[in-house]
């Protein structure tokens, strides 16, 4: 077709180069993690977040060999608690029992090796005041 | 006085219902006198909006804790400026920002245009009327900010991490870059609806467009400054869900503004940027329903608030009203002219289109993951950050070097054989630095390499452009004073280059170690070597800082300190790193005491080199826009007598 | 206090946005101030001739600084040429456009001795051997200055 602009040809074609990139990636490497709360456990294993809670008493250090040890439990509603050994960098200042977190690392056995934390900002946009 | 808030609402809430219907009727119906008074209308939802807004700065200022929303963001000890920093600190105060500076805006731009196009404008304010009901319903019935309560003795305060500049500049300014995007969405609208699809309404709009563009852009980088010495884990940027909201409409107006220039010279793209434009705006709104919905674990935000549901269905309507305008008037898009060739700068500009709008879709593919998989499996995963990593190398890379040959194609199409005669010396210089940054050890990370190298070439292709403009023209200043647009995007670019390196060098070319101290005790990397003198601890009004004091040679010799502050009101921690800057060597040091237990430390210490490159280049960044959004005098003259009534 | 700062804002906005019709009770034309076809038509010629001009000067321009080959400039010219003249030939056969020139004159007037550049219309270099004739601009109507 002499007359038809390059244009769709070359459209028609990144187009595909960037589909091909993308699945090619999500199919060798697919780096996602499943991220539960403490209720959705059951029968889970491997590397995974848990989003949940604090539990006190927190005891340990993060950077010994027995490493930092809490617990998790739901934010919302009743649940379990998960016991949690953590290694690595020192939680961030605002973790402490109460606040929320999502941590990740290996689960198996009822516990979980944690490896990283991300603590939330205090209550800000919540509709009740902080008392 | 919370009562006067609530009515100044209601009233902004009715005027924008009025702009809407009465406006729409009366550009439906060609109703002059209907259409004037629903732009008056609009004009005077500013005014009760910046009402209300000024009822609500006037409490936080007061301390009035009767008002909710004082009592939960403030205290008694805030001083002035934080205490009205935490305006836009919650919920519902930001939801007001987002009313006022849309209303504002809005009243601006159709005040503006009004003569110039009259006929687009009359479309323009019920759009504008729309998305203002919308965001003044929120407001009124869902999320008002003035709700009371019997006053407490004092408030809860604001997290002392907050306390700072960043907090008072970086969510205005992201504010100006996402509601700016209203505009030329409107605009865009406004020309559909009319039936005026051609180019008027981008010239109305280029300037609105590079505001917004431009506030996003420097917002975003004001966020990751934060990030970097305020949270202080060492990185300034952790694609988190709240980033990426704001990185992805700035992705899909960045393609917009290149894009429109494609349809002012050649009309071509028309379609492309319809969607362009409505899907940096949509994307703006949906930003902020991340950001306050709770739908996503983020770091910011987490408690599930009613208003997401509100803002996810405004989201759904809009996109689809838009969707359905742009087919509808399908066959007023048709292109000017065809892309004649792929290697021509309209296919560049195309390309361009394409690699942003990927990197785009990936984030928001990153961003909505956890939300699918939850709805179709049943089980929430996230995707981390090697996969966001990954797609910023596979897209970002080629766009660093579209950068740097795009302005050296000429229109319509170009010859292989010339190509590489123009750019016979940005690519020997180009060679020449991948070689000597082999040499000296850059090639320990490939993708590093290739964005140092890919950076020097468009440097190159600037200079280049920048010397053959000057010698044509004679004069530099002469050539950038009449070409704004043109060299004020080239220091732009030159921005992005910036940026470029001082990403590659921060993390592929950064090192890390972390060691427990005692007193006396040292560490070493990359040349430095740190001894911890010793722990200090110094109690101030409201503050206990505790301190990590090391001594650090080699580099420089001086010493750095690092810790963390305990806050007695409200009663919270921060984490305070030392950061050093060597400009010899052009590398931040950044010490992080991770935890002090009496007198030992641990110590994480990162060499982070070329990171200030980043700040620098938002510096730059706001310079070449202010270049290129410099007034054009003669321009604005052609444009007003050409586009006023005969008869004014 | 608030309420009667209340019932003030609500009383001052229903003025200000029944004004239009307070003003004019009965007004004799209320159609929407849109251009007329023929304005329209005009607004169209002359946007088109802006920009054959302008592609013609950027083309001029890329070939100064080397950025387009002289194969590719000779076989570019000729049709922004032809575009040029055939812009500027359907104005001056437009009946209004004589008469209302304010705003409408081009970018660049042929006696302005150095012509300035405007975006992405760069100065015009010196003349080139060229196959074909320049664009008619010696017939333009004189214009009043701005």
């Amino acid at each position: 077709m002499p007359t038809r602009s390059p244009a769709r040809l070359v459209v028609a074609l990144a187009v595909a180069a960037v589909l091909a990139v993308f699945l090619l990636y999500t199919a060798v490497a697919g780096h996602s993690t499943p991220t539960l709360t403490p209720s959705e456990l059951h029968g889970k294993t491997g590397q995974l977040s848990i989003v949940g809670t604090v539990v006190g008493p927190v005891r340990g250090d993060a950077h010994a060999q027995a490493g930092l040890r809490f617990g998790l439990r739901n934010i919302y509603g009743k649940s379990p608690v998960i016991a949690v050994v953590y290694h690595g960098d020192n939680p961030p200042p605002l973790f402490k029992p109460g606040r929320s977190v999502v941590v990740t690392g290996r689960y198996g056995a009822g516990r979980l090796a944690g490896t990283d934390i991300v603590t939330k900002c205090p209550s800000k946009y919540t509709q009740k005041p902080a008392s | 006085m919370a009562d006067l808030g609530r009515a100044a609402l209601v009233v902004s809430l009715g005027l924008s219902v009025y702009a809407l219907v009465a406006g729409g009727v009366a550009a439906r119906g060609n109703r002059r006198r209907l259409a004037t008074s629903a732009r008056n209308a609009l004009f005077c939802s500013f005014a009760s909006t910046l009402v209300a807004a000024g009822v609500l700065a006037a409490a936080l200022v007061r301390h009035d804790f009767s008002f909710t929303y004082v009592a939960a963001h403030t205290n008694r000890t805030l001083s002035t400026p934080y205490a009205l920093s935490a305006f836009w600190g919650g919920q519902e105060g930001s939801l007001l920002l987002w009313l006022l500076v849309l209303t504002g805006f809005g009243a601006l731009a159709v005040a503006l245009n009004r003569r110039l196009l009259r006929d687009l404008t009359a479309w323009v304010v019920p759009v504008l009327g729309g998305i203002g009901t919308f965001f003044a319903f929120v407001l009124v019935a869902v999320a008002s900010p003035f709700d009371t309560q019997t006053a407490p003795l004092d408030g809860a305060g604001l997290t002392p991490s907050l306390q700072n500049p960043y907090m008072v500049a970086h969510p205005p300014m992201l504010y100006l870059g996402y509601v700016g995007l209203a505009i030329p969405f409107a605009f865009a609208a406004g020309a559909l609806l009319s039936g005026n699809t051609d180019e008027r309404w981008i010239v109305a709009t280029r300037r609105w467009t590079l505001a917004a563009w431009t506030f996003l852009g420097f917002g975003q980088l004001l966020g990751a400054h934060w990030a970097y010495v305020e949270v202080g884990w060492g990185g300034y940027y952790a694609w988190d869900p709240v980033e990426n909201a704001a990185l992805m409409p700035w992705l899909a107006a960045t393609a917009f503004l290149h894009s429109v220039m494609i349809q002012e010279r050649k009309g071509m793209l028309k379609v492309w940027n319809m969607v362009l434009v409505a899907l940096a705006f949509e994307l703006s709104v949906f930003g902020t329903f991340l950001t306050r919905s709770g739908v996503v674990n983020s770091i910011h935000s987490f408690a599930k608030s009613p208003i997401g549901g509100w803002f996810l269905a405004f989201v759904v309507i809009s996109s689809l009203f838009s969707l359905a305008l742009i087919m509808r008037r399908l066959p007023l898009l048709k292109a000017r002219t065809k892309l004649e060739s792929p290697l021509s700068r309209e296919a560049a500009f195309l390309y361009n289109n394409l690699l942003l709008v990927a990197l785009c879709l990936t984030v928001l593919w990153g961003v909505l993951f956890p939300i699918v998989t939850q709805l179709v499996k049943g089980e929430t995963r996230t995707i981390g950050r090697p996969y966001y990593d990954f797609f910023l190398r596979a897209f970002g890379l080629p766009l660093l070097l579209l950068m740097g040959i795009g302005p050296l194609i000429a229109w319509r199409r170009t010859s292989v054989r010339t190509l590489l005669r123009t750019l016979r010396w940005p690519l020997a210089f180009t060679v020449g630095c991948g070689i000597a940054l082999a040499a000296f050890g850059a090639g320990s990370s490939k993708p590093g390499l290739i964005a140092y190298t890919f950076s020097a070439f468009v440097l190159a292709t600037i200079a280049l452009e920048l010397v053959r403009g000057t010698r044509a023209t004679g004069s530099l200043l002469v050539l950038v004073a009449r070409n704004r647009r043109r060299y004020g995007g080239y220091v732009v670019h030159a921005a992005v280059v910036l940026l470029a390196i001082g990403i590659a060098g921060s993390s592929a070319y950064g090192s890390s170690t972390e060691k427990r101290l005692t007193p006396g005790q040292s560490m070493s990397l990359a040349g430095y070597t740190l001894t911890l003198r010793d722990v200090t601890r110094e109690t101030k009004p409201n503050v206990r800082e505790e301190r990590a004091v090391l001594d650090v040679k080699g580099g420089f010799d001086g010493t750095i300190s690092s810790g963390d502050n305990q806050y007695v009101n409200p009663p919270e921690p921060s984490r305070e790193v030392g950061i050093h800057t060597n400009w010899l060597k052009a590398e931040d040091v950044y010490v992080i005491a991770d935890d002090i237990r009496g007198n030992a430390v641990y110590v994480k210490l990162l060499v982070k080199p070329l990171v200030n490159l980043i700040w620098i280049a938002g510096i730059v960044f706001l310079f070449g826009s202010a270049v290129a959004l410099w007034p054009d005098a003669r321009e604005q003259r052609r444009l007003v007598t050409r586009l006023a009534p005969a008869r004014a | 206090m608030s309420i009667a700062l209340g019932i003030v804002l609500a009383v001052a906005v229903v003025l200000v946005v029944a004004l239009p019709f307070l003003r004019e009770p009965a007004a004799a034309d209320d159609r929407l101030d849109a251009p007329a076809p023929e304005e329209e038509r005009l607004l169209a010629l002359v946007e088109e001739r802006d920009r054959a001009l302008a592609a013609l000067k950027e083309l001029e321009f890329d070939h100064r600084t080397g950025k387009v080959g002289e194969e590719d400039y000779r076989s570019l010219v000729a049709p922004l040429r032809q575009d040029a003249a055939r812009a500027l030939r359907a104005l001056r056969r437009e009946p209004r456009y004589g008469a209302a020139m304010t705003g409408l004159e081009p970018p660049d007037l042929p006696s302005e001795p150095a012509p300035p550049p405007d975006e992405g219309t760069p100065p015009v270099p010196e003349p080139v051997p060229e196959p074909y004739p320049p664009p008619d601009e010696a017939t333009i109507p004189t214009v009043p200055q701005e």
